[in-house]
């Protein structure tokens, strides 16, 4: 009984502190696995999706900063943002090499075929 | 006409969500246009039809928001995103098709290499090196290159950003409309300055800050001060006032960066009240500066 009379108001700063709590970033996965890939594929070897990949990187900070102050809806675009930049970024890191290699092989037919 | 639209759209509609015809689409959905235009008209359309769809969905998006705020953040974010996914589905139809390039290319080959002998095959794979370390070297120098175009964009759009959060400062501390005579931005007088005086009141700098900022991002070529009076006093007395007070405030202005030759300060005294002098508060809205922002055609500034 005694401990219910000194916890209960502990509950309740408890339950106010949560009205404040930082917002949570609801794309955060779906802009984080395509960041993951972009460095996986080698995105920092092609420029272009090296520059993408940094300005969805940038966009999350951004956004996190901005759910830290509780602004959910510009947090929210800025995570749409990042999740476009990242998804080009992977776009653009799997392009550039199959192009090299595409080139390339085909060179190669042009070559032979002279001989 | 069109340095005016660019003046408009800078400083007065974003600040109070005024929109009109006038109004410049942002630079992220005149991107995304051109591009859709564009993937519409290329490989996108053949290849990877299903993406351009969702880049047009976005597209439509972004054009809805245009036309509802046209200077609000959502629009710009929207059409950057919409610009991405036209961009996104035009690599995702380049990759399918030097996919099947390649596919095509190394089963010619494999074919090719079996007719050849050994000494032709090193001949062709000593040419290939060569060729590719060509390429390579192509490839840094047109990187660099774009590099630099996306290092002068990424600046050109940050100067944008700095110019729209200037605005929305300005907006705060200041009444913007369009005029005729163009873009006029008004300061209360006993926000600037003392009764009957012309020295800045300490409060007044800040404010000062902000309009400096915001017209050292402007494209406009001329800037005129004007100085106006409540109708107490003689004409010359407020004549001379207002002068002073326009020129106390143009000189600040040219202290914190404003080009001096862009820069004008006229006293209109009491001429061109904007309320009714016989009330107290007609009064003290009569007692004003404004800043107008006009193009170089429609100067009517006195020399001073």
């Amino acid at each position: 009984m005694m401990a219910n009379r000194l916890f209960s108001p502990i509950v309740l700063v408890a339950l106010c502190g949560c009205a404040s709590a930082p917002i949570v970033l609801d794309r955060l996965p779906e802009t984080e696995a395509p960041m993951r890939a972009a460095e996986e594929l080698g995105a920092a070897r092609v420029p272009q999706a090296a520059l993408e990949l940094k300005l969805a990187q940038d966009e999350v900070q951004q956004a996190k900063t901005f759910a830290k102050d509780g602004n959910k809806p510009r947090a929210d675009m800025l995570m749409l943002r990042a999740q476009a930049d990242a998804e080009l970024a992977v776009a653009l890191a799997r392009e550039a090499p199959l192009q090299v290699e595409a080139k390339n092989a085909t060179e190669a037919v042009k070559l032979m075929q002279q001989k | 006409m069109i340095r005016a639209i660019r003046n408009i759209s800078l400083f007065a509609l974003p600040a109070f969500g005024l929109a009109c015809a006038t109004t410049d689409p942002p630079r992220e959905l005149v991107d995304a246009r051109a591009e859709y235009q564009a993937a519409n008209n290329g490989v996108a359309a053949k290849m990877n039809p299903a993406g351009l769809y969702e880049a047009k969905k976005s597209l439509d998006q972004a054009n809805k928001a245009f036309e509802q705020e046209p200077g609000a953040d959502n629009t710009r974010d929207l059409s950057y995103i919409a610009l991405r996914k036209v961009q996104l589905a035009s690599a995702q139809a380049r990759i399918d098709v030097a996919s099947q390039e390649k596919t095509a290319a190394e089963r010619e080959k494999a074919k090719l290499e079996a007719k050849l002998t050994q000494s032709e095959l090193a001949e062709v794979r000593r040419k290939l090196t060569e060729a590719e370390e060509q390429r390579r070297a192509e490839a840094a120098q047109l990187q660099s290159t774009s590099q630099q175009l996306e290092a002068e964009k990424q600046a050109r759009l940050a100067a944008e950003k700095k110019a729209d959060e200037a605005t929305a400062n300005l907006a705060k501390i200041a009444m913007v409309k369009q005029e005729a005579r163009g873009l006029v931005i008004t300061l209360s007088g006993s926000v600037l300055f003392s009764s009957g005086r012309s020295t800045l009141l300490s409060n007044a700098r800040p404010k000062l800050d902000e309009v400096a900022a915001a017209l050292q991002k402007s494209d406009a070529e001329k800037f005129v001060v004007e100085g106006h009076t409540d109708s107490i006093g003689s004409e010359a007395t407020n004549e001379d006032l207002s002068y002073r007070r326009a020129g106390t405030v143009r000189d600040y202005l040219i202290e914190r960066g404003v080009p001096a030759e862009k820069i004008k300060a006229i006293g209109y005294g009491k001429s061109r009240p904007v309320a009714d002098n016989a009330t107290a508060e007609g009064r003290a809205n009569n007692r004003r500066v404004e800043i107008v922002i006009q193009p170089k055609s429609q100067l009517t500034a006195r020399p001073d």
